[in-house]
């Protein structure tokens, strides 16, 4: 038995043009054809339609320039239907007539293992593709944001400008109307017409130096009573009589200017009061002090040392001070009371927590 | 309080500069002008020499009221008092390189300015 007859490697015999002459016995198993219908065929005739192709350009260019191809790889189109990979490879006999041998190899596991490498370069090609338009499209998104990000602190910026220019303005023209008051009351001669302006000059200032707290505050909404009030209370001390002391205390508390301008007037008109009446002999102290005993509550205490008046007298008074404290007190939605005291008078007010949005 | 030579008022709101002079006049000091422009109260602090100068730092026209100190300081030994609403970190620096007697922030008392012009006099 010759070699060829028993090997796994499907062998033909072909004339120059590379028709089929012989076959050996693995080549019908190769192409399920038997051997009447190989030979005689051109070789080309054997393979698939995608492969006749890949024929034409590199196996038939090779055997015309070279008269041999090494391990081409095609697809036999088999009877069954279903294409076989071979790697294909063709020599010269020779023979001056010009016949070749060729010899065709099963390259089924090869090709499988070609399949999945492509399979795999282009999924990780895809991958790579992927991962860049993905980082693409996140540079482009972080630069729009940047984009956004600088337009908006921009935008705040210039609001922060102009809300503290509005601020700046409001706090001036309050000083104006403090100097019109100031310089009408030179020109009175009626004490009590002075003494209302000058009534009108501490409630204005106290409107002014909330709106210089909120003017120095960091957001330019809310700012720390305590600091507010102490300053009010330096220049109720100053406006006030030289006999007399005022002591203030209170517990830090971010506010907004719908508490702190109701409370700072609140406070003006009780000291005021105290400074008014309590003190007939021209020497005391008054104590000011906020507390707050709850997360939901704000107690404000003013008291003198002076001579005292009846808590009935005291609800029973009339005057714009008290109408603009019993008003103010309803505003912040407290109460505020006359409380028994060792000596004087002793205001209790008692409000709720400003909740800052 | 002790007697001081006259006093400028460098503020560009009428109303304000007027005040402030009342609050002068009634501590007992004289007032020798107002100015509300930088150049004017260069030209005013020349004539009358004045001891103390109250300055605002936003004026009319193109210089504030720290470019019209430095000015004035670079001829005369003016104490400066600014009473200013102007409380920007950058302003506030530029102040204090002029090293002035006192910076007061608007809204000010008259009691405010007493005192401050009674610790100028005390420190001498």
């Amino acid at each position: 038995m010759l070699l060829g007859d028993s090997a796994p490697v499907g062998l033909f015999e072909a004339d120059s043009d590379m028709i089929i002459q012989t076959v050996n016995p693995w080549m019908v198993v190769m192409t399920g054809c038997p051997p009447e219908h190989l030979e005689g065929r051109a070789f080309r005739s054997l393979l698939t339609n995608a492969s006749q192709v890949v024929y034409a350009l590199k196996v038939e260019a090779a055997l015309l320039d070279l008269g041999a191809v090494e391990e081409v790889f095609l697809e036999l189109d088999h009877a069954d239907g279903r294409p076989r990979a071979v790697l294909l490879t063709v020599c010269s006999t020779g023979n001056p007539s010009g016949t070749r041998v060729g010899a065709l190899f099963t390259a089924t596991e090869r090709r499988a293992y070609e399949l999945e490498l492509i399979a795999t370069r282009r999924a990780l090609t895809e991958k790579a593709e992927a991962e860049n338009r993905a980082r693409l499209a996140l540079e482009d998104i972080n630069e729009r944001l940047s984009e956004t990000i600088a337009e908006r602190t921009q935008a705040l910026l210039q609001r922060d400008l102009l809300l503290r220019e509005v601020y700046h303005r409001v706090k001036n023209n309050l000083q104006v109307v403090d100097g019109l008051l100031h310089m009408q009351s030179r020109r009175l001669s009626d004490p009590e017409a002075i003494a209302g302006l000058e009534s009108l000059q501490r409630r204005i200032y106290s409107l002014g130096l909330a709106h210089q707290q909120l003017m120095q505050s960091e957001n330019l909404r809310t700012f720390d009573i305590a600091a507010f009030l102490s300053e009010l209370m330096a220049r109720l001390e100053e406006g006030g009589m030289d006999g007399v002391r005022l002591k203030f205390a209170a517990v830090p508390l971010n506010v907004d200017l719908d508490f702190a301008i109701p409370l700072g007037l609140l406070v003006t008109e009780l000291v005021t009061n105290a400074l008014k009446h309590a003190f007939p002999h021209g020497s005391g102290e008054i104590d000011v002090t906020l507390s707050a005993p709850s997360d939901a509550e704000v107690i404000l205490r003013v008291s003198d040392d002076g001579v005292g008046l009846a808590a009935d007298a005291m609800n029973a008074k009339t005057g714009l001070g008290m109408m603009i404290v019993r008003g103010l007190t309803r505003q912040l939605g407290g109460r505020l009371d006359v409380v028994p005291s060792a000596a004087g008078v002793c205001w209790e007010g008692s409000f709720p927590t400003p909740v800052i949005a | 309080m002790p007697p001081m030579g006259p006093v400028l008022i460098v503020d560009d709101e009428f109303i304000i500069s007027e005040t402030l002079r009342a609050y002068v006049e009634e501590l007992g000091f004289e007032v020798c002008g107002t100015a509300a422009r930088a150049d004017e109260a260069l030209a005013l602090a020349l004539q009358h020499q004045p001891s103390l100068i109250l300055m605002d730092v936003r004026l009319n026209g193109p210089c504030d009221g720290i470019d019209a100190s430095r000015k004035i300081l670079d001829r005369l030994r003016s104490d400066i008092i600014f009473v200013t609403g102007s409380r920007e970190p950058e302003t506030l620096l530029r102040i204090e390189a002029i090293n002035p007697a006192a910076v007061l922030f608007k809204p000010i008392s008259a009691g405010q300015l007493a005192s401050a012009i009674r610790g100028l006099q005390e420190r001498g």
